[in-house]
Order: structure tokens, then C-alpha cells, then sequence
């Protein structure tokens, strides 16, 4: 091969060169990016790529050729940059890499050990059921109530039998204290916001961030989303759902006023959709009914259901309600 | 180069973790199996996709995955995850893959050197012909020199091959793991350790370690983790080698450190060389390129590759590092052991 002595030839097919490469390493070490992280990254690669480059110089529009040109390679190996905007008010434009599936190879690259991954598991568990209540979604949970999912009561062995007949009968149900000290925990989740996992509010609420939110979009509506079950007769539970507006998942934003109705919007795709509708009414596009603008997803509908109290008294009320 | 961080997804381990109700698609579609690595890959890498193409994209991903977690890639692991009934076109799938992580990532496989025979008791061991200095009664043919030196480790880690102008910290910056800065600290530290280790001849005994890291204030604690902690992950992910000798005389515990397979390939010589233009700044020490090859060896390993076989991408790092004249220590009469 020509490649035998680590010389890496300039000028590939279709254009895809050093530049690239460079800036996908820069995507690997990364993992997520800002558009205003990625300027000054992108005008150093063209820098020494021999065409000298200011970062004021560059353009989305440059960026999002460059990201193009690395997907049409990394689609060949179930990879993609995706880029998604916050659904805070500053709208921050986030690109990160990847991966459009999962198989058991890459989570083995996991520096994390099986207990801290099931303590994260019981976070999301919390975000996603406890605090996503038809009531309130929240889809956010307080640091409190993350620390206390350290360490769980599980009657683990049972459990996992049901997945695995030969053993079945061979191991007894027993209960026991599984979990992480709370020191690590403290730290599982300082990595996760500093990783771009996780966002914390200045409330001390903890959601997901817009790389979680783009890597993990099928998953977490595969897990938390139960289709209708016709034999048994349960209905479907959406618990994650699309904004109306940008079809990306709402864990921050509005909801309609009615309780029953499916309708999200993000903050400020509720300007750009709310325009489209004549005489200045704001309804909702399915039930009709009037737009409140004070019905909210996320950490604003526990202040939005007219409760009082303390984060913390509002998690256990939220416990309370699940049971 | 940690492209797996982002693999690295909560949800994905997760669902691994307990079984139980989650599922990604994949798994979904099989029964629930304990054993992750005899299950992998179930459907989606035999029948259907046990094409060519399939097998060397796994390969990918999980050069890819190894290098976020710093583990080595090790055939073993390949043949047993990966290609499974393939495995006879290991050859042909690495090439492959080979090429893809050069063309797409400007990154690509590069072979660890076979681990060093440091102590009396290895090198009398399977492989005893290693070093040329060797004083046992064995003889050194030039057949089992030859074994030694064109088998490779079987195990590589990604290396980046992109031109030098490229590197630079602008562009490439230490991954998040967990955050750049913890990151920047952790190489910074095994660049120092190793080239204090590769500076001092190869071996730097753990006395003299501890006095040099409590010279920059970091025989206790680092940035990264307490100094114990912070030498036990250089170990295991095969930046430094710690080695014990139990000297027969005195029944003391020597403790040694070499530069492990990763440190070689990862800083090597270049590595080592670049820190120390950069502590002593240009220009002022007149004849400190000399100096440098010098203190590493350089020119006396070349003579000895020469004479010996260069074929092999890292070669055995014994005979090299046996060269003559560099300060060996009392490692040939002392009984010992490696940890």
C-alpha cells in the first residue's frame, strides 16, 4: 500500500484532503462543538493548509460544506456529525459527532465502570418518569434527587433472570444495596456536564444536553415512548416528544395548555410558528385551543404547576405521584 | 484518538448494564445474553453482514473505541469480536481498515513493541534469546534472535500521521476526558515521566522518580489524581513499565521504570526530544541536537538496527535498548521479577 510508510497524500478523491482530516481530529478529540468553537479551529486548519485564514473569516456556510464532505465519508462507518440548536434563548448552533449505532464494540470504550453507567441509567430514569409526569415535565432532576440514585435497594439477581432461562433456577432473589458512593457520583455527573451530557441550571437541575439530546434522539424515544399494546389494551406513553416547529425533542419549551393534547413547541419556535397564523391567534395546531404561553416543559413547569416548596419537596411529590 | 467518547453514550452502556427493559434496536431483536463479547455482533456480523466491507467497518469503530479508553488493539480481540469465522482474513481486513483510518482520520494502526525482557527470570523464559547480552547458558542462535524480532506484539493503538503542521494545539486539542484540562495535566505528566525515564537511560529506579517528581511538586498529588494513582494508570495503559527486582542478596525490593509500549510509540524519541527543546529554548545550548541523540541512544540504536533486522515497525525494544555503552544497571546478576 502506498500508505506502508505513514505519508498520507495530499489531494484525495472528491476533494477530501489533510484539511479535513485535521478538522475531523479535531471533531474526535472534541466530540461537540459550538459554531463559535469550531471557527477558530476551522481557520487553523486552513491556516495550515497554506491558505492563511482569520477566524471573522469564517462562514457557517464553509462549516457546513466542510461537515458535509466528513459525513459523506463517515456514514460508511455508522458515524455523522449532526448539528442541533439549544433550546435555550440563545439558540447556540452545537455540532458533535455521532454515532448512528450502537453495538456492544463501542460501549466497551466506555471509561466508565458498569455501576457508574446504571447510576446515569437511574438519572435518566429520573428525568424521563419521575420528573416527565402528565402533569409536569419536567424532564429535568435535581441534584439532590440525582445524588440520592447513587446507591439503590434492587433485587437485581431475580431480575436479570427473567432474561436468562438457563440459569433461571439457579440463583436466588435477594435484595441488595447496589449502586456508587455519593463522592462518585458527584463526579459522574461533573463529567457528564464538562463531556456535554448533561446541562446544570443555576436551579441545580440537571438535563440533557444538546449532544445527549443528538446522539441519544432514537433511543429515548425507544425506551421511554411505549407503543399501545393491543392485546393487553394499553395505551401508548409518549413521554418524549418532537416540537411541533423544528421536529427536534422538546425537553425545554411549551406545551399546550391541554393536558391531553401531544403539542411542544420550543420557546422560540413558537415565535416563527405562531407568525404563520392569521389575525395574530395563537392555538394550538391540533386541538384548536387557545396557546397559553404559560405551560411549560422543563425545569419552568414546576414553578409553572403553581406549586411551592423546595426543589427537593417537589421531587418526592413527583415520587409520590409515579406511585 | 478518542473518537469513541461520543460513543460513549449514557443510554448505549446502559442498556448493556441491567438487561432489562432497555433496549437499543439490536438488542431488541436478540435474547438477552450475559456474555457480551460471545454475543456481539450477532446478526449483524455474520449472516448478512459479514461482508467484507462490515468487518473491516468494525474494525474502525473499534480501533476508534480502544483509543478513546487507551487500550491497546490486540488481535486476539479482533479475531474474537470482530471477524470470529473470518478470522483467516485477518490480514486483508486489516489492510483495509488500515487504509480507511489513514484516508478518513489521517490516523492508523501502529504495532506496540513487544514487551522488553528486563529481568533474568523472563529473559531464561520463553523467550530467552532477547538480549544479546544475555549470560545464561543458553546460545544465541540467529534463528530464535530472528523469532523474536519479526513477531510482532500483535497489539497497536492509533497514531496520528497527519503532517506536523497540522498538529498543533489549536486544531488538536487533548480530548474532553473528562475535560481538556485534566487531560493536558495527564499528558504533560507522562511526557515529563517519560522522558526523565528515557533521558536516564531507559530505567530510572523509583527513588530517583519520586525525587525528580517532588523537585515540580508532584510526589504526592497531581492535577490528575494522587501520584500513587496518578503512576498505576501510566502503567496499565502502558505508558511506563514499572519493574521489580528482587536483588538475591539482600532481599530488597527494587522498583524500576521503563517507558512502556504506548509511551514508545506515543512520545518516543521525538517526543522526549521536543520536550527538552522546548525547556531549554533555542539557541542555547550550542550543541543540544548532539546532545539529545545522545542521551537517547539514537545513534547507537541506528547502528544496531542496521545490523539487525529493521523490519519490523517497532522491533523488539530489547536489543536497542541494550545497546552498549548506556548505563545498564545490576539488572544480569539480580534474580527478579516483573510485576
Amino acid at each position: 500500500m502506498d500508505y506502508e510508510n505513514g505519508e498520507v497524500d495530499g489531494e484525495g478523491e472528491a476533494g477530501y484532503n489533510n484539511s479535513h482530516r485535521a478538522f475531523l481530529q479535531a471533531f474526535l478529540a472534541r466530540s461537540v462543538l459550538t459554531v463559535d468553537e469550531i471557527k477558530p479551529i476551522f481557520a487553523a486548519v486552513q491556516t495550515a493548509h497554506g491558505r492563511p485564514t482569520l477566524t471573522g473569516d469564517i462562514t457557517e456556510p464553509e462549516i457546513t460544506n466542510a461537515i458535509h464532505t466528513l459525513n459523506s465519508r463517515l456514514s460508511l462507518l455508522d458515524l455523522e456529525i449532526r448539528s442541533t440548536r439549544s433550546q435555550h434563548q440563545d439558540r447556540t448552533l452545537v455540532f458533535a459527532l455521532v454515532n448512528t449505532t450502537s453495538d456492544p464494540l463501542t460501549q466497551a470504550a466506555t471509561t466508565r465502570t458498569p455501576e457508574e453507567i446504571a447510576f446515569v441509567k437511574r438519572v435518566l430514569d429520573a428525568m424521563f418518569e419521575e420528573n416527565n409526569t402528565p402533569n409536569r415535565e419536567v424532564m429535568a432532576v435535581q441534584r439532590n434527587r440525582a445524588l440520592q440514585l447513587a446507591r439503590v435497594r434492587e433485587q437485581r439477581q431475580s431480575h436479570v433472570n427473567e432474561h436468562d432461562d438457563e440459569e433461571e433456577n439457579g440463583t436466588a432473589t435477594q435484595t441488595q444495596t447496589i449502586g456508587i458512593t455519593i463522592p462518585q457520583a458527584e463526579k459522574v455527573l461533573r463529567d457528564f456536564v464538562s463531556e456535554g451530557w448533561f446541562e446544570k441550571s443555576r436551579a441545580q437541575y440537571y438535563s440533557l444536553a444538546p449532544r445527549a439530546l443528538m446522539e441519544l434522539r432514537s433511543w429515548l424515544k425507544e425506551v421511554y415512548n411505549d407503543p399501545a399494546d393491543d392485546e393487553s389494551g394499553e395505551e401508548a406513553v409518549v413521554r418524549i416528544r418532537d416540537c411541533e416547529g423544528c421536529r427536534e425533542i422538546v425537553t425545554v419549551g411549551q406545551r399546550c395548555g391541554n393536558r391531553g393534547c401531544g403539542v411542544r413547541l420550543h420557546e422560540h419556535c413558537t415565535q416563527l410558528f405562531f407568525r404563520g397564523q392569521r389575525s395574530g391567534e395563537r392555538k394550538c395546531p391540533k386541538c384548536k385551543q387557545e396557546w397559553t404561553g404559560s405551560d411549560f416543559v422543563g425545569e419552568k413547569a414546576v414553578a409553572g404547576a403553581g406549586r411551592r416548596g423546595t426543589g427537593r419537596v417537589e421531587s418526592e411529590e413527583v415520587d409520590d405521584e409515579d406511585e | 484518538m478518542p473518537l469513541t467518547r461520543k460513543r460513549r453514550a449514557p443510554a448505549d452502556e446502559v442498556d448493556e448494564e441491567g438487561g432489562t427493559t432497555i433496549s437499543s434496536t439490536q438488542h431488541r431483536s436478540r435474547p438477552s445474553n450475559a456474555d457480551q463479547d460471545a454475543d456481539y455482533g450477532e446478526e449483524s456480523h455474520t449472516a448478512a453482514s459479514g461482508s467484507f466491507e462490515q468487518l473491516s467497518k468494525s474494525l474502525v469503530r473499534y480501533a476508534l473505541a480502544c483509543e478513546y479508553a487507551r487500550i491497546p488493539i490486540k488481535r486476539q480481540d479482533i479475531n474474537h469480536k470482530i471477524l470470529r469465522t473470518h478470522a483467516r482474513s485477518f490480514k486483508d481486513i486489516f489492510n483495509t481498515a488500515q487504509y480507511q483510518l489513514q484516508d478518513t482520520f489521517g490516523m492508523q494502526m501502529e504495532e506496540l513493541p513487544n514487551r522488553e525482557k528486563v529481568t533474568v527470570k523472563q529473559r531464561r523464559g520463553r523467550y530467552v534469546f532477547s538480549t544479546p547480552r544475555c549470560i545464561s547458558n543458553f546460545c544465541i542462535t540467529a534463528a530464535a534472535i530472528s523469532e523474536t524480532q519479526t513477531k510482532g506484539s500483535n497489539q497497536w493503538v492509533l497514531k496520528n500521521i497527519l503532517p506536523d503542521r497540522y498538529r498543533i494545539p489549536e486544531i488538536i486539542a487533548p480530548p474532553r476526558i473528562p475535560t481538556s484540562e485534566v487531560e493536558s495535566a495527564y499528558v504533560g505528566l507522562y511526557t515529563m515521566i517519560i522522558s526523565l525515564i528515557a533521558l536516564s537511560g531507559g530505567t530510572l529506579p523509583e527513588a530517583k522518580l519520586e525525587r525528580f517528581l517532588k523537585r515540580v511538586n508532584a510526589d504526592q498529588s497531581t492535577p490528575v489524581d494522587k501520584t500513587d494513582k496518578l503512576l498505576a494508570r501510566m502503567t496499565k495503559e502502558g505508558y511506563i513499565v514499572k519493574v521489580k527486582d528482587q536483588s538475591s542478596s539482600t532481599a530488597e525490593e527494587l522498583i524500576d521504570y521503563m517507558v512502556g509500549p504506548r509511551g514508545k510509540v506515543e512520545v518516543g524519541d521525538e517526543g522526549v526530544a521536543g520536550l527538552v527543546r522546548a525547556v531549554y529554548g533555542k539557541g542555547t545550548v550550542p550543541d543540544l541536537e548532539k546532545r539529545i541523540e545522545r542521551s537517547l541512544g539514537i545513534s547507537e540504536r541506528r547502528v544496531l538496527s542496521t545490523q539487525t533486522q529493521p523490519t519490523v515497525v517497532n522491533g523488539d525494544g530489547a536489543p536497542a535498548n541494550r545497546a552498549p555503552g548506556r548505563p545498564r544497571r545490576q539488572q544480569n546478576e539480580a534474580e527478579s521479577e516483573e510485576e
